[in-house]
């Protein structure tokens, strides 16, 4: 039984088309099921606990990357599959999951090859993709306070990834494994130097990241800074982040960017 | 492909490392040139650093340490490969390796020892013995046997010294009583 969720912003004209042509790909394939729209009054996580407890076991977002972080801020550790047909943009989340963009989508959903992944969790509130940290001068710890990782000075930003997407940015220095998987059971804490010159401007190629494969972290800041969890803004200056390993089943492509 | 992406990427490591033992194993963890560790840094897996670490280093792997990485710490690894500055003791198992310019200031634990021209070390260096004494004693258990039959020769040359000793002292004795009979 398949719940689908449409974003808000798809009620515009310019998306009526591709609407059309997917909804009808969904009723060929055999797939089609209930529509909930969100809306400033109803929330993702409202929509999906409610058709949870009517016995949906899928849940598809229609959407961009925003869309699918409410939807699986609202999924949590709850025991449902979640599918995406990317529409609108930015769709970094879909595009690493190996989906293609609007009709194709329902091809790929309708083959159900599904993975369980990790989850990230940042003071309590999931998200799939990344924490972008991306000014301030913060402190991070591991688990169990055992170290510290002192920041470098100037601009510089902190990239907490479980899903690698396509603006990460990439090492000159060859990994072990690329950062960015979500089988490992782990978080991989990236700080990406920007030095700048008097003026503000980049003064050199930025340097290779640092790479921090944790399970759990801490953040903290003396003053409140901006963090991005898969695109939806917060503020605070303290975070704690873990992972949850292997929480959520997703149907993906078979261009994924893991195995 | 596996299905187990994780599976496939160890797999995919393991079979690199044994391909890329000139190049140096790939890092999972690194700390790049302008960021500082402090506390006790332990990691499961291969570490690069060409950044500052100051309390305490530890991985099950390889460690690998830049030009202009400064470490102050003490350091274990399985392999080490140093080419920047430690100020601390360095205790690894299997191989270490000293760049020309390397500096250590501290005492080295090591079983294989490579050191490069120019490599600045001030410390004790000691040969890990447990490695060393194991190989000997392997080497001594096929000498054992010959070792012992020497020692049972050494025994009967001083048993027949002995003997020929007590020869001389009876037959000096038979002239005394000569001596006295009639």
């Amino acid at each position: 039984m398949y719940f689908y969720i449409y974003d808000n912003y798809l009620s515009e004209k310019k998306y009526a088309r591709t609407l059309a042509a997917i909804e009808t790909r969904l009723t060929d394939l055999g797939i089609s099921g209930k529509i909930g729209r969100l809306s400033p009054f109803t929330t993702a996580k409202g929509l999906i606990r409610d058709e949870v407890r009517r016995g949906t076991e899928t849940i598809v977002v229609v959407g961009n990357d925003e869309t699918v972080s409410k939807a699986v801020e609202g999924i949590g550790d709850v025991k449902v599959t979640l599918g995406i047909i990317p529409v609108g943009g930015p769709c970094t989340i879909a595009e690493s999951l190996g989906i293609p963009y609007g009709e194709e989508a329902c091809d790929v959903l309708s083959k159900r090859l599904t993975q369980k992944i990790d989850l990230g969790r940042v003071n309590g509130r999931f998200f799939l993709a990344s924490v972008r940290i991306p000014h301030g001068r913060v402190e991070i710890k591991d688990d169990d306070g055992r170290y510290k990782i002192v920041m470098p000075r100037g601009n510089c930003e902190v990239l907490v990834s479980n899903l690698r997407s396509a603006d990460m940015p990439e090492s000159a220095i060859q990994v072990a494994a690329k950062p960015g998987d979500p089988l490992d059971g782990r978080l991989d804490t990236m700080i990406i130097s920007r030095p700048t010159n008097l003026l503000g401007l980049s003064k050199k190629k930025d340097t290779s990241p640092s790479i921090f494969p944790m399970r759990r972290l801490s953040i903290k800041s003396d003053h409140p800074v901006d963090m991005y969890a898969d695109g939806i803004a917060f503020t605070a200056s303290d975070f704690v982040i873990d992972v949850v390993p292997k929480c959520l089943k997703v149907i993906t492509g078979r261009a994924r960017v893991f195995a | 492909m596996s299905p187990l992406g994780h599976d496939v990427s160890n797999n995919m490591f393991e079979k690199q490392d044994m391909s890329n033992r000139e190049m140096g194993p790939e890092p999972e963890t690194v700390i790049s040139a302008s960021v500082k560790v402090e506390g006790d840094f332990v990691s499961q897996g291969n570490v690069l650093i060409e950044g500052e670490v100051e309390g305490s280093l530890k991985t099950e792997k390889d460690l690998r340490v830049g030009e202009k990485a400064r470490i102050g710490a003490d350091v274990s690894a399985s392999s080490a490969t140093v080419a920047g500055e430690v100020r601390g003791n360095l205790e690894v198992s299997g191989r270490l390796e000293l760049e020309p310019s390397a500096k250590v200031y501290g005492d080295i634990q090591t079983s294989d020892l490579i050191v490069s021209s120019g490599a600045i070390i001030c410390g004790k260096v000691t040969m890990d013995e447990s490695m060393v004494s194991s190989m000997k004693n392997a080497k001594n258990k096929d000498a054992a046997k010959p070792k012992k039959v020497e020692a049972t020769e050494e025994l009967e040359e001083i048993i027949e010294e002995e003997d020929a000793k007590a020869e001389e002292k009876e037959a000096g004795k038979k002239t005394v009583n000569a001596f006295f009979t009639r």
